[in-house]
């Protein structure tokens, strides 16, 4: 059984893979099924999220067992957790108080870690140099700072135009260029790794 | 002939999926002993070495952070690219006093990677190592998942974070963290914002495809080679195709 | 008093017991004698010899002439001491001078316990001028005499006795010895070794003798081969033990009639001149260095006693006897307790869950991570607790894509049926609220039936949120807007959205509130997403916006659906090659704080809150930061200090 169930696995592995590519070029002759097994795809990540919510359940669970240096916050998630599950179920994914939920708590706590986000991406430029004393470290930061000042008029100085436009070409033209030039190694990597699943080599669901 | 030109654009993608398959299979079987080529050095893959075998050493525990890419979505191929990362991480770490703990930020990375602990350990004929909380969802938003990892990094001994997967910018608040527990960290996203971001903030960052090597330079075998090679043959065909193309656009051959 | 040792648990036991009184053991078959202090087994023999009438050698006993030395004729005894004189007080290489007390008596001691002397070690040239003549009648020049121990290797018993060295100074005895074998004269001829013929002054000293030694004492012969004590043990009790054969003093007629037996007349060979010229010259001379065994022990108890320099037989080493009990208690020094206790330590801490460490909290890091925070927050918070309005928001001409975007969502007709996508985080709220606000507002003043979906968890209450704040603030009362429908949350990513953009009644074919919305007008017309009037996507994410362009794009080209984005500052660089594409992809967009303020310019809903005025002063504090923090940087890594730290 244990060497049966992983030959099954990456058999039924190929053959969906398989079925969802060849539906792209061919809708007519596989379309049927692989929209059956798309749908199936989007149930199992349904239940995925459940599973993982579950998952988060236990493990500070298992926290609050150990009274460990965090187990008050593993309190805290949980009974929050709880908490919001009954009332969203009983007021609605929609309903007020769902909403006063979500608005009150979940909306301040996501802005403010942005905030934070903003915060520590300030004080890692201001530090790069200390990191990576190099010449292309030094041009990054020129970008970056040329990129601020085309973003938003100065404070006391107003809109520069020049700035603005040359944001504008930076923005457009060697950061785009990049960002494709890297993102094409991406999807050859992303293809690469596909296909090596696709033929079973590679097998990351316990094959 | 127009006809025949549309067909052949319809099909072109599915023949350039079949030319990377036949490239793989081609170096794959051509020469499967074959494993080492010689690849260029990578900083962040040998501090990703140095790191396991420095925490295995130390007692401490290695934090693998997924990233929350899905499956199903663009980020697929770094989700899976983690998994495979994970994989070795484990069996490099297996005889750590601590397992390494993972964490993402979404349900099916999740169950893939206990799925891939479970596995590893088996293979390794240490299923009682294998404990499924090691393996966490801890957020299903980018910055909760953010803020979920954050204590892992802090409270469980950690001494080295890889973070390899998709991320957003989010992904500083977890460099910060490491830096602040001074641990160690190795980080690689396919996400271009991100990687801006961990160019500011790691040390050494992997960029662009140099995430999808990690099979290659962490010995995953043959099949990984094979890959490379293949995605440095396309990768010129591609460099190729657009310097013609803006020649041709240039001269107005190209409408 | 001889007292037998028990072979059991190696006790005395009086010789008359038969069984051990300690362990009971059988004495007769299997016990030893005990030596009696300062007397041992061979003296005991000697004795025991010498009351049967029978000369004794009573070398054993040093500072006592014995009978042997009595009988030794006087001119013997100077010319042994004419020898000594010459030769033997002379010490050779390697050995000591003998401790000093009789000198005759002591030639008794070396002689019994021969030291382990080399091949030719003890051949040296006959001074004696009697000897010489004596050889020299016989033939033999003083060559051949000291090549001749070479000869018999096989025979060494027989060398000390014929060829007394210098180490080794003749005992009156052991000329007695020779005499056995030299009397006959055939045997003379027989042995090489023995050229010589023997005097007559040796055959009356022989004669006189009672003892006569067969080749002198070989000490490999004083040890009986059966198990001696065994034996030796019953004659005690029985008898008084006999002298061994070997100490008999043969006859004369014995001696005779047994060499002959046992060896045949042999005549001395002639070697051939060349052969004689062959012979090594100094194969005579000693070779190595002589064995020390002056400060040996003395055998005291067995029938080596008095020996010296030899493996004592006394039954001791192969005693049965009773393994002697240890005490099980370790015995264990303070310092090896120290390191004990340490180790001991080690194992336990390794139990003990180590504390992580403590990071101090006033670190220069966390000092500019405190300057950094306030000269970020201070400004903001005081721009917009002020509301100023100081700075001129932008324009919708100088942001590209939001003249478009206004264009489309005036194109839109009254009731339109719009798809909107809330895909961003609840965290960009703050970027993205300015836009997605004004937009919803717009589109509300159209009358425009929303239908609301999302791809991430969070997008359906912020969809429901927004719609709901939008219209509270838009007719200023808490009356819900009643053309919309929340579709829900689209799983499986792009899969999703791929399942959506074709059949979005399969894919979420109820509303938030369990609405089965399909049915009804106006989504009961809608069988692909290129029915819908227009579709905005609000997002934070580049990939998720590359998703949708290129998995639901397509379809909307098909039926010329405008597809229009709000997104943030971070995904606009990716996004606006698609608006800028020919043909666009991207029908609008309207990307982060600056678009949002210029589409809400454009569309004349500007709110004097002081927005944009901590946007722009939060900018202009940031750029400061990063280049007073780089120029400190480079300055403190192009010093020594800060290069030396790098390497």
């Amino acid at each position: 059984m244990k060497k049966i169930l992983p030959v099954t696995n990456a058999v039924i592995a190929i053959i969906s893979g398989s079925i969802v590519l060849l539906g792209y070029f061919f809708p007519g002759l596989f379309g049927g099924i692989q929209s059956v097994l798309i749908g199936w795809a989007i149930i199992l990540a349904a239940f995925a999220l459940l599973l993982g919510i579950f998952n988060l359940m236990m493990v500070h669970w298992k926290k609050i067992g150990s009274e460990g240096k965090g187990s008050i916050y593993s309190i805290v998630l949980l009974i929050s957790l709880v908490l919001t599950m009954i009332i969203v179920s009983i007021s609605g994914p929609a309903g007020s108080w769902s909403l006063w939920i979500f608005n009150t708590i979940q909306v301040p706590a996501e802005i403010s870690l942005l905030a934070v986000l903003a915060f520590v991406l300030v004080y890692a430029a201001a530090r790069l140099l200390t990191r990576r004393f190099k010449w292309y470290t030094i041009l990054f930061l020129v970008t970056v700072l040329l990129v601020l000042l085309g973003s938003a008029p100065l404070f006391f100085v107003g809109e520069v135009g020049l700035l603005s436009s040359l944001r504008g070409w930076l923005a457009q033209v060697p950061a785009v260029a990049g960002a494709r030039g890297l993102l094409l190694g991406v999807a050859l990597g992303t293809v690469a790794t596909g296909l090596r699943i696709l033929i079973g080599i590679d097998r990351p669901y316990g094959g | 002939m127009e006809q025949a030109l549309s067909s052949i654009g319809n099909f072109l993608g599915l023949l350039f999926i079949l030319l990377c398959l036949g490239l793989i299979l081609f170096y794959f079987f051509s020469d499967p002993t074959r494993e080492k080529i010689n690849l260029r050095s990578i900083e962040a893959f040998t501090h990703f070495r140095r790191q396991i075998d420095l925490a295995v050493e130390a007692g401490k525990r290695v934090h693998i952070s997924l990233g929350r890419g899905n499956i199903n979505d663009l980020q697929g191929g770094a989700a899976l690219i983690s998994l495979t990362i994970l994989d070795h991480c484990a069996r490099a770490a297996s005889n750590s006093d601590r397992p390494p703990v993972t964490t993402s930020g979404d349900g099916v990375v999740t169950i893939l990677s206990q799925d891939t602990l479970q596995t590893t350990y088996r293979d390794l004929a240490a299923d009682q190592r294998y404990d499924p909380s090691n393996a966490r969802l801890t957020g299903l938003t980018p910055l909760a998942y953010a803020a979920g990892a954050m204590p892992a990094i802090h409270d469980e001994y950690v001494t080295a974070n890889i973070l390899a997967g998709h991320f957003g910018t989010e992904v500083a608040l977890l460099t910060e963290a490491g830096e602040r527990s001074q641990s160690l960290t190795v980080a690689g996203t396919d996400s271009i914002p991100a990687q801006a971001v961990l160019y500011a903030t790691v040390d050494e960052p992997l960029l662009g495809e140099e995430l999808y090597a990690a099979g290659a330079y962490l010995g995953g075998g043959a099949v990984y080679t094979a890959s490379i090679r293949m995605q440095d043959i396309l990768r010129w065909v591609l460099i190729a195709a657009i310097g013609i193309g803006a020649i041709l656009k240039l001269l107005g051959i190209l409408s | 008093m001889t007292d037998i040792i028990c072979p059991l648990c190696g006790k005395p036991n009086p010789p008359d017991l038969e069984e051990c009184k300690f362990c009971q053991a059988p004495l007769k078959t299997t016990g030893f004698l005990a030596p009696s202090e300062g007397e041992d087994e061979l003296d005991k023999l000697i004795s025991s010899s010498s009351k049967k009438g029978e000369p004794n050698d009573q070398a054993a006993v040093p500072g006592t002439p014995s009978n042997l030395e009595q009988s030794i004729p006087d001119w013997l005894k100077e010319t042994e001491a004419s020898f000594l004189d010459q030769s033997g007080t002379m010490p050779s290489e390697g050995e000591p001078e003998e401790p000093s007390h009789d000198q005759i008596s002591d030639q008794v001691d070396p002689l019994l316990n021969p030291p382990p002397t080399p091949p030719g070690g003890s051949d040296k040239a006959i001074d004696d001028d009697w000897l010489a003549n004596l050889l020299a009648e016989a033939g033999v020049d003083e060559s051949a005499q000291t090549g001749a121990p070479k000869e018999p290797a096989e025979e060494p018993a027989e060398e000390p006795a014929v060829e007394p060295s210098e180490e080794q100074p003749q005992a009156d005895y052991q000329v007695e010895a020779e005499a056995p074998a030299e009397e006959p004269p055939e045997e003379e001829q027989a042995t090489p070794t023995l050229p010589a013929e023997k005097p007559a002054w040796l055959a009356s000293l022989e004669a006189a003798s009672t003892i006569k030694l067969e080749g002198g004492m070989p000490p490999a012969e004083l040890v009986p081969e059966e198990p001696a004590g065994q034996e030796a043990g019953e004659k005690v009790e029985e008898e008084p033990p006999a002298p061994p054969d070997w100490l008999k003093i043969p006859t004369s007629e014995e001696t005779g009639s047994g060499a002959k037996e046992s060896e045949p007349q042999l005549s001395p060979a002639e070697l051939p001149g060349w052969l004689e010229a062959l012979r090594p010259t100094d194969a005579g001379s000693p070779s190595g260095p002589v064995e020390d065994v002056s400060n040996a022990d003395i055998v005291t108890a067995g029938p080596l006693v008095g020996l010296r320099g030899v493996i004592s037989p006394h039954p001791s080493a192969i005693r049965a006897r009773k393994p002697p009990t240890y005490s099980i208690k370790l015995r264990v020094t303070d310092e090896q307790k120290a390191r004990v206790e340490m180790m001991e330590e080690l194992l336990a801490d390794e139990e003990k869950p180590t504390p992580l460490p403590t990071q101090p909290i006033i670190t220069s890091r966390n000092i500019f991570r405190i300057i950094v925070a306030v000269s970020l927050l201070l400004p903001i918070f005081w721009m917009i607790i002020s509301g100023r309005q100081n700075t001129t928001p932008p324009q919708a001409g100088n942001i590209p894509g939001v003249v478009d975007f206004t264009q489309q969502i005036q194109k839109l007709p009254t009731g339109a049926v719009v798809l909107v996508a809330f895909d961003y985080e609840a965290g960009f709220s703050g970027e993205l609220n300015v836009a997605v606000t004004n937009v919803i507002t717009q589109l509300m003043n159209k009358s425009a039936y929303l239908a609301l979906v999302a791809t991430n968890p969070t997008g359906p209450a912020l969809g429901e949120s927004t719609i709901k704040n939008v219209f509270s603030n838009l007719v200023g009362n808490t009356t819900t807007y009643s053309s919309y429908a929340n579709l829900g949350y689209v799983p499986g990513g792009t899969m999703g959205l791929s399942g959506l953009a074709k059949s979005p009644k399969n894919v979420v074919p109820y509303s938030l509130n369990g609405d089965n919305v399909w049915a009804g007008a106006p989504l009961n017309a809608i069988t692909s997403i290129k029915d819908f009037n227009a579709v905005i996507v609000l997002t934070n994410d580049s990939d998720t916006a590359r998703i949708w362009v290129e998995q639901v794009g397509p379809l909307l080209r098909e039926a010329n659906t405008p597809l229009l984005f709000v997104s943030s500052s971070q995904a606009e660089p990716l996004i606006l090659p698609y608006y800028e594409a020919s043909p666009s992809q991207v029908q609008g967009l309207i990307a982060g704080l600056a678009g949002g303020v210029a589409y809400a310019r454009s569309v004349g809903n500007i709110q004097q809150n002081g927005v944009w005025d901590a946007y722009s002063i939060g900018i202009t504090v940031s750029i400061l930061i990063i280049l007073i923090g780089s120029i400190a940087s480079g300055v403190v890594k192009s010093l020594p200090a800060g290069k030396k730290k790098d390497n």
